[in-house]
């Protein structure tokens, strides 16, 4: 088991690590000095040098991604080439919506879909499965933005329960944050929502034809408990895989939310950078969501081995 | 169908089951007719019948485990109550109960993610108003009375810890637990070696025994039901084409079925033997192979296991020679290692006086003289190709390509030569059976008049009456085309029909080797001698074998 | 056999690919001229749904959109195919070795980078637009591929007739190209169409959030992204293009399955 996660985590600090070089040339290959980008054409050569040796601009590229990686490590991004402010401030503020609307979403989600997906696949073939399915359809179908757009034309808009978009702050207390986080989860979880539900059927129908289900029933259980008792966890081996990707997606889907309810969260920030040439920040911006990303694989990766006690033996 | 002959028990008063008029269709298409049964308390019955007989329909029908969609009729009356009647609820309380049943593929019938001790006391609550401790009590006293004694397998074990033979040790444990009064086995063993399998029949007796049970073994193997049933059903085609005391069958049946059934069953092909001098075909010497074990950690140096330890064995041209062992003996490797599928660590090999290189290396002059055939007649064809496409793959080999024509008149030789007709070229390999497709897999390997062809496991998937003729296909192929066999196979009874010579393999190395006959009759090895003591026997081959 | 999603699959897959073609000779009206006095009119026999904001016709302008959605998404998935496909028959036929590993790990590392992430990276560096756009979701769809060749490919390489084939003396490529991809052929056409749609769907959020396809080429999500603050005010501006790409998605979605129903026979025959 140790092995196991010692293995799986080795891998993935060597993918992080990896993504950190490509994301480091990656920005590198941007033509232009941030420099006097910041300075703007009538500086000053000295100024230009001054800034340029404490940005670390005139040091070497192998110890600039050193420099760069040994910042992030102790929570220094660098300097907003634009606002001139710690990176890890701009991040820290924004992160505080991106996060938890991603959470939320993830929560509202898995609470969906289980049930559904259950549902689904003990009716299979029935009225009620035939629903389910035909829902998910729609569900997998629609985009998330849109989807967005007519839940606050209608709530917010026209219904007025909800406001339109912003962020009242987590100061308000967390009712009212979760509030006004309430409609982008949604928008953002339902088309998650629908996938996980088909993953959760088609996975709980494969596991209904092996042979240990026979077996329970075999034993005296009735359909019902054999699914409870021996169904749902081997079921939730491929579940847990696309609960892993569903993050990332939701992840990078809240980015896109966020531009719907203007809500001040990481991708805002990210496409605002990305109109200034603010390459800095949407260096450190991305290198945050990947690390993120591979997080949630590891725990994924922990999730496996609570489960399966096979992956548990093997080294 | 027949008169309905009543099995006899020992003990007449009490029949525990008695089907009657039993008819089960699936979307009108019959899948049982009429089928008669009675079975008393502590009685064995055995039911024998080859794949499509309707024998595990029958043991799910008792079960009241069909699938969804099948429509039954008539009675299956258990302790003078009808299960075709019973509601499900009350049908979940006699399952594992009274009424319990063990399947054929021991790998998978256990649920790999709870540990066998969960999995065990759960049926003893599922039935029982016991304290965990006594469910456990229970569940370990039951795993001992199967030979899973809880100081060697103590029930936090997972089945991925365990063997074939012990998983299905503890599907036993699951279905004894509760003294059942009926005890169903489907091909309990058929996924079993012979040593484990034996192991296993042994079991089921003392349970039959000691405990008062009642046990109705199925089998397509007539073998394996003697000397634990005291009667047998035939079954065909969804009938009871036979029914009455085994040896009895064996001296006097009517039925031709059974007749066929029981001649097939021993049949013995005949064969020319190939001359003591004939000229030495494949020489073998010094072999050893190895497989990498996956790494522990992708630093640490690969590490290996040696599956072939210093074989050697020489095949004389005509020459039929056995390969016999069990599962993880080695001889699949060795199989691939002479197919130059895999490196050879050590060692050298000779077909026809030339050294055969490794692995892809293999040169096509070697492979030339070389095919084989597979177990499996359904993995063994590329389903989006037609037969002709299929068969002359091997031509590939061969120095100067064939014109069409010459291809075509091949094809047509190799086609014909097993029993097959030329028109079959132009289908795809779903539309034959089992039978024909082994056919199809022997041209194949004929097209290019090989030398030696390697069995490996080429009868072992099949019926008994199809295995027979294709025994009887592949003797009249040795002598008509002077082909050497390596017949590989874990079932010694065909190995002893078919081969001059024997070798068996145990742990990567050759333990005993000689003439056929003089190994099964005189065996040297402890080996040997378990592995023969282990394989089951028809009744007039007691004394032989 | 279930088919019952084949027919309105495939209807709404050639309607919008119709649309596209047809597009290309023969709007209704010209998507490029603006009308400033027609603007935001609601659905009528002349606009069949309406006008926007600058007063082209959005029926016109859904048609060409489509032609960007189905060009992007189809040249994407393609690069992804063209990639993935041999690098995952390349990993199985040398299964456990270091091209395996190779392989494997590098894509664990784009599945590291969300498709919007990879393509808000390339437009740090390169600017916005629809190529770029193909690119980001290209290079997403290539570990897709190569997971699933791998994968199917290695279950096939145990199988009996491949070893056959080897016992014939046929090399690894020969084999890949003769017996696998055949008998892969219909899992990844399967799995095409579902990437397919979710190119479509990656293409409009792109596009929205302006990282796609640049004025004045019409695009979907950028039609939506105009229309935000207009949804109150005439909402037929959001519905239409949202119906679009939610229509094409559906049709393609039920399309792959009625595709999978087809094939499961053989592909269950390939899974045992």
């Amino acid at each position: 088991m140790l092995r196991y996660l010692l293995k799986r985590l080795t891998s993935l600090l060597l993918t992080l690590l990896v993504a950190s070089v490509v994301l480091f040339v990656t920005i590198e290959i941007v033509p232009g000095d941030p420099a006097s980008f910041m300075l703007g054409i009538n500086a000053q050569p000295e100024t230009l040098e001054a800034l340029r040796s404490e940005l670390g601009l005139d040091k070497s590229k192998p110890q600039r991604y050193w420099q760069w990686l040994t910042g992030m490590l102790q929570g220094d991004f660098g300097t907003s080439y634009t606002y001139k402010t710690p990176v890890a401030e701009m991040i820290g503020d924004r992160m505080w919506i991106s996060l938890p609307l991603t959470l939320f979403a993830l929560l509202l989600s898995t609470l969906i879909a289980f049930p559904a997906g259950i549902y689904a696949a003990s009716r299979r073939g029935r009225i009620g499965d035939a629903t389910v399915t035909g829902m998910t359809q729609l569900g997998v179908a629609i985009p998330n933005f849109w989807f967005a757009m007519l839940l606050v034309s209608f709530f917010a808009i026209k219904l007025r329960w909800f406001s339109s978009g912003g962020f009242v702050g987590w100061d308000q207390g967390l009712f009212a944050g979760l509030k006004s986080l309430l409609l982008p989860a949604i928008a953002l979880a339902l088309p998650q929502a629908a996938i996980l539900t088909r993953v959760m059927r088609s996975s709980l129908l494969d596991v209904l034809s092996e042979d240990y289900m026979r077996t329970a029933r075999a034993k005296g259980m009735s359909k019902r408990s054999a699914i409870w008792r021996h169904g749902l966890r081997n079921a939730m081996i491929p579940v847990l895989t696309i609960l892993g990707l569903q993050f990332s997606f939701l992840l990078a889907g809240a980015i896109i939310i966020e531009k719907v309810f203007y809500l001040p969260g990481l991708g805002l920030l990210v496409f605002q950078s990305i109109a200034q040439r603010d390459l800095i920040v949407v260096e450190s911006v991305v290198m945050l969501l990947v690390f993120a990303v591979v997080m949630v694989t590891f725990l994924v990766d922990l999730a496996y081995a609570w489960v399966d006690p096979r992956l548990r033996a093997r080294s | 169908m027949s008169t309905s002959v009543k099995a006899v028990s020992k003990d007449t008063v009490q029949t525990l089951l008695e089907i009657n008029q039993l008819n089960v269709s699936i979307n009108e298409k019959p899948i049982l007719n009429n089928i008669e049964l009675s079975l008393g308390k502590g009685d064995v019955l055995g039911i024998i019948g080859e794949s499509g007989s309707g024998k595990s329909m029958l043991a799910l029908s008792i079960m009241g485990l069909l699938p969804d969609g099948f429509d039954t009729a008539g009675e299956i009356n258990f302790n003078q109550q009808n299960l075709l009647q019973a509601t499900e609820e009350s049908l979940c309380k006699l399952r594992g109960s009274d009424i319990s049943m063990v399947f054929q593929e021991p790998m998978t019938a256990l649920n790999p993610v709870l540990s066998i001790g969960r999995q065990v006391t759960e049926c003893v609550k599922l039935h029982r108003n016991v304290s965990n401790k006594q469910a456990t009590d229970i569940a370990e006293q039951t795993l001992e009375k199967v030979g899973l004694p809880i100081s060697q397998y103590p029930l936090s074990r997972y089945p991925h810890e365990l063997s074939g033979g012990q998983r299905q040790r503890v599907v036993i444990a699951m279905a004894i637990a509760l003294q059942p009064a009926l005890l169903i086995a489907d091909e309990p063993t058929t996924a079993l070696d012979v040593t484990t399998q034996a192991g296993i029949l042994d079991l089921l007796k003392k349970l039959v025994a000691d405990e008062q049970l009642a046990l109705i073994l199925i089998s397509h193997d007539l073998a394996v039901v003697n000397g634990i049933a005291d009667h047998i059903v035939i079954m065909r085609d969804g009938d009871v084409v036979e029914r009455g005391d085994l040896k009895q069958l064996f001296k006097h049946s009517q039925h031709p079925y059974t007749r066929q059934l029981i001649e097939a069953s021993r049949h013995v092909p005949e064969r020319v033997e190939a001359a003591t001098t004939a000229p030495p075909l494949l020489d073998v010497e010094n072999l050893s192979c190895d497989y990498r074990i996956s790494r522990k950690h992708w630093w640490s140096k690969p590490e290996y296991f040696r599956a072939v330890k210093s074989v050697s064995l020489s095949i004389k041209r005509g020459e039929s020679v056995g390969l016999v062992g069990e599962s993880g003996c080695g001889k699949s490797t060795l199989t691939r290692a002479l197919l130059g599928l895999m490196p050879i660590a050590e060692g050298q090999i000779h077909l026809h006086g030339e050294q055969l290189g490794e692995g892809a290396s293999l040169s096509h002059a070697v492979r030339r003289k070389m095919q084989v055939v597979f177990q499996d007649p359904y993995g063994s064809f590329n389903p989006r190709h037609k037969v002709r496409r299929l068969v002359v793959e091997p031509l590939h080999v061969l120095e100067h390509a064939l014109s069409e024509q010459e291809q075509t008149v091949a094809l047509n030789d190799a086609l014909i030569s097993v029993g097959l007709e030329v028109a079959d070229a132009d289908k795809y390999i779903h539309e034959f059976s089992g039978g024909q497709r082994q056919r199809i897999a022997i041209a194949r390997a004929l097209i290019i008049k090989p030398a030696l062809i390697i069995l490996d496991e080429a009868v072992s998937a099949l019926d008994v009456s199809v295995r027979a003729q294709i025994l009887d296909l592949l003797s009249a192929l040795a002598a008509s085309h002077h082909i050497a066999y390596l017949f590989i196979s874990h079932d010694l009874s065909v190995v002893r029909r078919v081969t001059d010579r024997v070798l068996v393999m145990q742990k990567g190395e050759i333990v005993e080797r000689g003439q056929t006959e003089a190994v099964f009759n005189n065996p040297t090895h402890p080996y040997t001698q378990e592995l023969l003591a282990a394989t089951p026997t028809l009744p007039d081959e007691e004394s032989v074998i | 056999m279930k088919l019952r999603t084949l027919v309105p699959g495939s209807l709404l897959v050639l309607l919008f690919l119709g649309a596209a073609l047809i597009s290309f000779v023969w709007t209704p009206f010209d998507v490029t001229k603006l009308d400033i006095p027609n603007k935001l009119q609601s659905p009528s026999f002349g606009h069949w749904f309406g006008t926007d904001q600058l007063g082209r016709d959005i029926f016109s302008m859904i048609m060409v959109g489509a032609r960007t959605s189905i060009a992007v998404a189809f040249i994407a998935v393609g690069i992804g195919m063209l990639v993935g496909v041999p690098l995952g028959l390349a990993a199985a036929a040398n299964q456990g070795s270091v091209i395996d590993e190779l392989i494997m790990r590098t894509n664990d590392l784009v599945f590291a980078f969300p498709a919007l992430l990879i393509a808000i990276m390339i437009t740090a560096v390169f600017g916005p637009g629809a190529v770029n756009a193909i690119i980001a979701i290209g290079i997403f769809n290539i570990p897709v591929f190569a997971r699933l060749t791998r994968g199917a490919a290695l279950s096939l390489w145990s199988r009996e007739f491949i070893l056959a084939a080897k016992v014939a003396g046929k090399r690894a490529t020969r084999i890949s190209i003769e017996h696998i991809l055949p008998n892969i052929l219909n899992l990844l056409i399967v799995q095409g169409t579902i990437q397919f749609s979710l190119g479509i769907l990656a293409e409009a959020a792109l596009s929205y959030v302006g990282l796609g396809a640049q004025p004045p080429i019409p695009s979907w999500g950028r039609m939506l992204a105009e229309s935000q603050t207009l949804v109150s005010l005439a909402p037929h501006v959001a519905l239409f293009p949202g119906f679009a790409i939610l229509l094409t998605v559906l049709g393609l979605n039920l399309l792959g399955d009625a595709l999978r129903d087809w094939f499961d026979p053989r592909l269950q025959r390939l899974r045992s």
